[in-house]
């Protein structure tokens, strides 16, 4: 009975440490920098989305209509 | 939403992808590349985003879709190269616990796939199961015991693995000093005299 006990309080403690441990491998990333490709793609595809539908609502809306 | 407002809330997202992606791919490089793709796809589908709802939920559900249906490009499932696996992590100064989180990522991808992303998603991410559900497209009973079920398989593996450390490094005499102590910590409080 005892040592039942002893283990299942040492598996609570390894499973709280787990918890820890994956918390860690998350945030580790969470933390990094963003890589410049990242918000670069999403600036072209912006760019892209603008030139194409035409609402780009700015100063050189006008002139970029593509032929096809 | 406006475009532009999308696209701030989007770049404000891009670290939980990348560590969501991070720990279903095997590799840094794969897991950016599914990240990547997940960005383009949310805007793509902008227009489909109802404002008010819960955009990392959505990017997620977007990530997921693209990591199952996708399964050509290798995301999955790759063996892991130690050497790889560790420049996967980050630089870390406690080796020993960087050893530990490496062993903690080899475990996770030996985890079935529905158990694996509970467990990010819940015990990494820190998201509430309802949010999970939603993800996962399933009811909230379902993530409740497939995050119970990988715990214990987990902490299974981890066992089993940690046996062949024991004999070689000063890592499995820290690891065992440091449950000693969480061991005792935890007994202090509820043993009687």
């Amino acid at each position: 009975m005892e040592k039942s006990r002893e283990d299942s309080v040492a598996q609570r403690a390894r499973q709280r440490r787990l918890g820890l441990q994956l918390r860690q491998l998350y945030d580790d990333v969470i933390s990094e920098e963003i890589p410049d490709d990242f918000l670069r793609l999403l600036e072209e595809a912006d760019k892209s989305s603008e030139a194409t539908s035409g609402r780009a609502g700015g100063d050189n809306a006008s002139s970029s209509q593509p032929e096809k | 939403m406006d475009d532009n407002n999308f696209k701030r809330e989007l770049s404000e997202l891009i670290p939980h992808l990348r560590a969501f992606a991070r720990n279903l791919c095997s590799d840094a490089t794969q897991a950016d590349d599914l990240a990547q793709e997940t960005l383009m796809r949310a805007w793509k589908a902008r227009e489909s985003y109802q404002e008010g709802t819960n955009l990392k939920a959505w990017c997620f559900t977007i990530l997921r879709n693209t990591f199952y249906s996708e399964k050509r490009r290798s995301w999955r499932r790759q063996p892991l190269d130690p050497e790889v696996a560790e420049a996967t992590l980050v630089s870390n100064d406690n080796p020993s616990d960087s050893m530990e989180l490496l062993a903690l990522r080899n475990a996770l991808n030996e985890l079935p796939d529905d158990q694996r992303e509970a467990l990010i998603l819940v015990g990494a991410g820190g998201l509430p199961y309802e949010e999970v559900a939603e993800i996962c497209g399933c009811a909230v009973g379902t993530i409740k015991s497939r995050v119970n079920r990988a715990r214990n398989a987990l902490a299974v593996i981890m066992e089993s693995n940690s046996v062949g450390f024991n004999s070689d490094s000063s890592m499995s005499a820290s690891e065992a000093f440091d449950d000693l102590i969480a061991q005792a910590d935890s007994l202090s409080g509820s043993t009687p005299a």
